[in-house]
């Protein structure tokens, strides 16, 4: 590694690198200095040995003087001396010129390497122990070449002259030598003591820099690093979005916002690979595109803005299982961008974004969007339908629907059961759908009419299972979320009125208004009809009808005048060829009577009842046998009509042909205590009367069956004005 | 919610109680109950729903039917355990019944098992499940519908 390569970490390398140098010097230095003290150490010894040999020699002379004088063998002595000799003149030229010098005697084979000695002071006193040695040489050199046998008394007197008057002066040399060469070690000693005293400070020096500046710019450095993760952390736990870092492996880093926790659900994502990541939420042919869609992205010649579209992963949904078992729709998008180091691509930054509460609200605005346009239809009819009657509609509605719900959730298996279930459900939406014909509220009218559709189907199966209901149930969870919608449009518009209106309504007014609804009822129907129907109301308003009668008035009046202009009032063509005017009349008027009782009549001028058209539809319809029909009386065949079943129009339509309608007026005249009373005339009309109790009693029983028989009085072939 | 989506599910628990315990369940009348209605059993088993509609499906039974259906199954330990597994099964038939029939726009998840009360499961407020009764023998058992 290059030292500018090191960055901030140059400036300490440097300082540990110069603290290694120098120590490595010193210790070099301490080395070689060493190993000189101990050469001089020893050419110390070996000086301090010469100033001994002097003596030496001197000693063994005279030994020899003795021993000649007395005539003894001299051989051993000699022989010393020639030694001693000889290791004085072989170290003191060592000292002088340098060389090997044997260690204890002159025979000894281990020798040391002596440097010539190198001070002043020292050569001078090897210099002049040289000169002075030399006599010595001159004098017992030959002594000692001629050997132990020729030497002579003679001879050795006179070396020892000579020696003796020189011996002290070579000593002072050689002890002058060694005093030199000692202090000339003492001062390398002390040199490498002062060497490495300024090493030992260098280094104290050079922790002290680092130490100071350099821990003290690493502190600084952890400092920062610390704030900027900590900065960091904030960053990624704070972020809406799920960001990581892809290796080319598309390994997932070890950084990543808390928020990708939260959308995954999932804390160990450090180190895994994208495909676990992604595992059981696209598919394998999805999660392929995406990993060649980001291998593109670390291919440096691809243009990032152009594959962006390719992106596999803009926009998916994710369904992540719950603990409970339930599970948690996400709409997720990810995006992926270049990371680049040193202009190269080093990872891909993904960032994954939680979408769901976008996508949810535009579906719920798309949604919004769809049933506001449905609405409009029913909203047009709320508007101007009275507040009153609309609430009391759903009111009505909704226990209808909960009834049946409560029918169906009590049912017995058995098929007989389930025929009276279908009459009751029949029944009662079939009031229901006349109110919402009377209110023109199409959506519920549409609905109704299909489940009458249904409950023929079942009622027309050969066998009836709780299944057979399954299609009525589903068509009976569309009319609840009708009846709930409208509910919350009629509470939206109530809001808006309450809040733009600075009046509030004449609770007169909107009990007129109950009965106005009949009108535009006569209007549509005879034109879905293709009839041309005239309606004349009398004493139908809040005046004449006591509250308690409003709703079953108008809900009887409803349901009569509607069969009035779809069973009664004839086509224009055919009321023209009968010699009738095209336009057909249907009166109806509410009274008290003298009696105290209040009495509701429909009258209109159109085709009367056929008894024949009754027998007949009442066999097609197997309400009755053939046998019993030939047995019955015109009043008793009239009495069918209002058997739960019949119906006389010839076609299905919206309005007429289910079989249902005059069993629900009988059902609710009944619930009151009332009458009926029906005349007619061939091709003349018909007239219904409702004779209702002066004394009211309420009932809670809206749909409920009762076993009583009608109380309805027929008077045949009576001639009825119109 | 369209019927035939319901029917499948149906026929999974028919298919179930035919092919694996020998004999038939009697479906009854579907009735409707708010989702904050649970109609739970001892034991539960549901599924999750996602994809085109949203919600769960699950099959609720008394103890003392799942352990005549164990033991119908070839099974003599009745314990908790078993009678947990078998609630599952049927849920799991259920499952496969409705990821083979309602195809890949539904994602239909493995069963999650719950013994007692239902009280975890939150819905919307304003759908209504449909609970379709079942009686198998003399006991009785639910399937419930509960879909967005």
């Amino acid at each position: 590694m290059l030292l500018h390569d090191l960055g901030k970490y140059r400036g300490i390398v440097a300082a540990i690198t110069l603290f290694l140098v120098l120590d490595t010097c010193v210790l070099a230095l301490n080395y070689f200095v060493s190993k000189e003290i101990q050469q001089e150490t020893e050419s110390v010894n070996l000086a301090g040995r010469q100033g001994m040999l002097t003596q030496k020699l001197l000693k063994s002379l005279y030994e020899l003087q003795d021993d000649l004088a007395v005539n003894l063998d001299v051989t051993d002595n000699f022989q010393e001396f020639a030694d001693t000799f000889e290791l004085f003149d072989v170290t003191l030229v060592a000292l002088k010129e340098g060389g090997m010098v044997p260690v204890t005697d002159i025979n000894d084979t281990e020798q040391i390497e002596v440097q010539p000695v190198n001070s002043e002071a020292a050569m001078q006193s090897v210099d002049a122990g040289l000169q002075l040695w030399q006599q010595y040489r001159e004098i017992l050199g030959p002594i000692i070449n001629n050997g132990s046998e020729q030497v002579s008394l003679l001879d050795i007197h006179e070396s020892i002259a000579t020696v003796k008057e020189t011996n002290a002066t070579l000593l002072t040399f050689m002890n002058d030598l060694t005093r030199y060469m000692e202090q000339q070690a003492n001062e390398k000693t002390q040199m490498l003591q002062y060497v490495e005293l300024a090493a030992v400070v260098a280094a104290i020096l050079n922790f002290f820099v680092i130490m100071f500046i350099f821990v003290g710019r690493l502190k600084k450095n952890d400092e920062q690093l610390e704030l900027s993760q900590k900065e960091n952390a904030e960053i990624l736990g704070t972020v809406k979005e799920g960001l990581f870092l892809l290796d080319q492996e598309l390994i997932i880093g070890s950084q990543y916002s808390q928020e990708l926790v939260n959308i995954f659900g999932r804390q160990d994502l450090d180190g895994k690979k994208l495909a676990v990541l992604l595992k059981d939420m696209v598919s394998d042919s999805e999660l392929q595109l995406s990993e060649d869609y980001i291998g593109l992205l670390f291919k440096e010649h691809v243009n990032e803005n152009l594959i962006q579209s390719l992106n596999p992963l803009k926009q998916i949904e994710v369904n992540l299982l719950g603990p409970t078992g339930l599970f948690e729709t996400k709409y997720l998008s990810f995006q992926f961008n270049r990371v680049r180091v040193n202009k190269r691509v080093s990872h891909v930054l993904v960032t994954v974004m939680d979408r769901t509460v976008e996508v949810e609200l535009e579906r719920e605005l798309e949604e919004a969007k769809t049933k506001a346009k449905g609405e409009v239809d029913s909203l047009v009819s709320i508007l101007s339908i009275e507040k009153s009657a609309f609430i009391d509609f759903l009111d009505k509605a909704s226990d209808g629907i909960n009834l049946i719900n409560e029918e169906l959730k009590s049912s017995n298996q058995d098929h007989k059961a389930y025929m009276a279930n279908v009459v009751q459900f029949q029944r009662i939406i079939h009031s229901i759908k006349g109110d919402a014909s009377a209110l023109d509220v199409s959506p519920v009218e549409k609905k109704t009419h299909e489940m009458e559709d249904v409950l023929t189907d079942i009622r027309n199966s050969d066998e009836i299972t709780g299944n057979s209901f399954l299609p009525f149930t589903v068509k009976l969870d569309e009319l609840f979320s009708q009846i709930g919608s409208l509910r919350l449009l009629s509470e939206q518009i109530a809001n808006i009125s309450d809040q733009h209106s600075d009046t509030a309504q004449p609770v007169t007014h909107s009990n007129t208004q109950s009965f106005a609804e009949i009108n535009s009822l006569v209007k549509r129907v005879a034109e879905d009809e293709n009839k041309m129907v005239n309606l004349v109301t009398q004493g139908l308003d809040s005046h004449h009808v006591p509250p308690a009668y409003i709703r079953k008035v108008r809900e009887v009046a409803i349901q009569l005048v509607r069969n009035a202009v779809v069973h009664g009032i004839e086509e224009p063509n055919k009321r023209v060829e009968l010699g009738k005017s095209p336009q057909g009349t249907v009166k109806a008027s509410f009274q008290q009577k003298s009696d105290g009782n209040y009495s509701l009549t429909i009258i209109d001028d159109g085709a009367g009842l056929s008894v024949n058209r009754i027998k007949r539809h009442a066999l097609q319809n197997d309400l009755v046998s053939e046998q019993d029909i030939e047995k019955m009386s015109n009043g008793e065949i009239l009495n069918l009509i209002f058997q739960p079943g019949f119906s006389t129009a010839s076609n299905v339509s919206m309005h007429a042909g289910r079989g249902v309608g005059l069993d629900v007026i009988k059902q609710s005249v009944m619930e009151a205590g009332g009458k009926m009373k029906l005349s007619y005339k061939q091709n003349k009309g018909c007239r219904f009367e409702i004779v209702l109790p002066g004394k009211i009693t309420t009932t809670t029983k809206t749909y409920n069956e009762t076993d009583q028989n009608i109380g309805v009085e027929q008077v045949n072939h009576e001639v009825v004005n119109s | 919610m369209k019927e035939e989506q319901l029917q499948v599910f149906i026929e999974g628990t028919k298919y179930f109680f035919s092919t694996f315990a020998g004999q038939q369940v009697d479906v009854g009348v579907p009735y409707l109950v708010s989702s904050d209605t649970k109609v739970a059993f001892d034991y539960t088993g549901i599924i999750g729903i996602a994809g085109a509609r949203k919600g769960c499906v699950y099959f609720s039974a008394p103890g003392r039917l799942l352990a005549k259906l164990l033991q119908a199954l070839g099974e003599d330990d009745l314990e908790d355990d078993n009678l947990c597994d078998v609630v599952g099964e049927v849920a799991n038939t259920v499952s496969g019944n409705a990821r083979r029939d309602l195809g890949p726009e539904f994602v239909i998840s493995v069963p999650v098992i719950v013994k007692g009360q239902l009280e975890d499961i939150k819905l919307p407020r304003e759908i209504r499940s449909f609970v379709i009764p079942i009686t198998w023998g003399q006991d009785k058992a639910a399937l419930v519908i509960c879909l967005e």
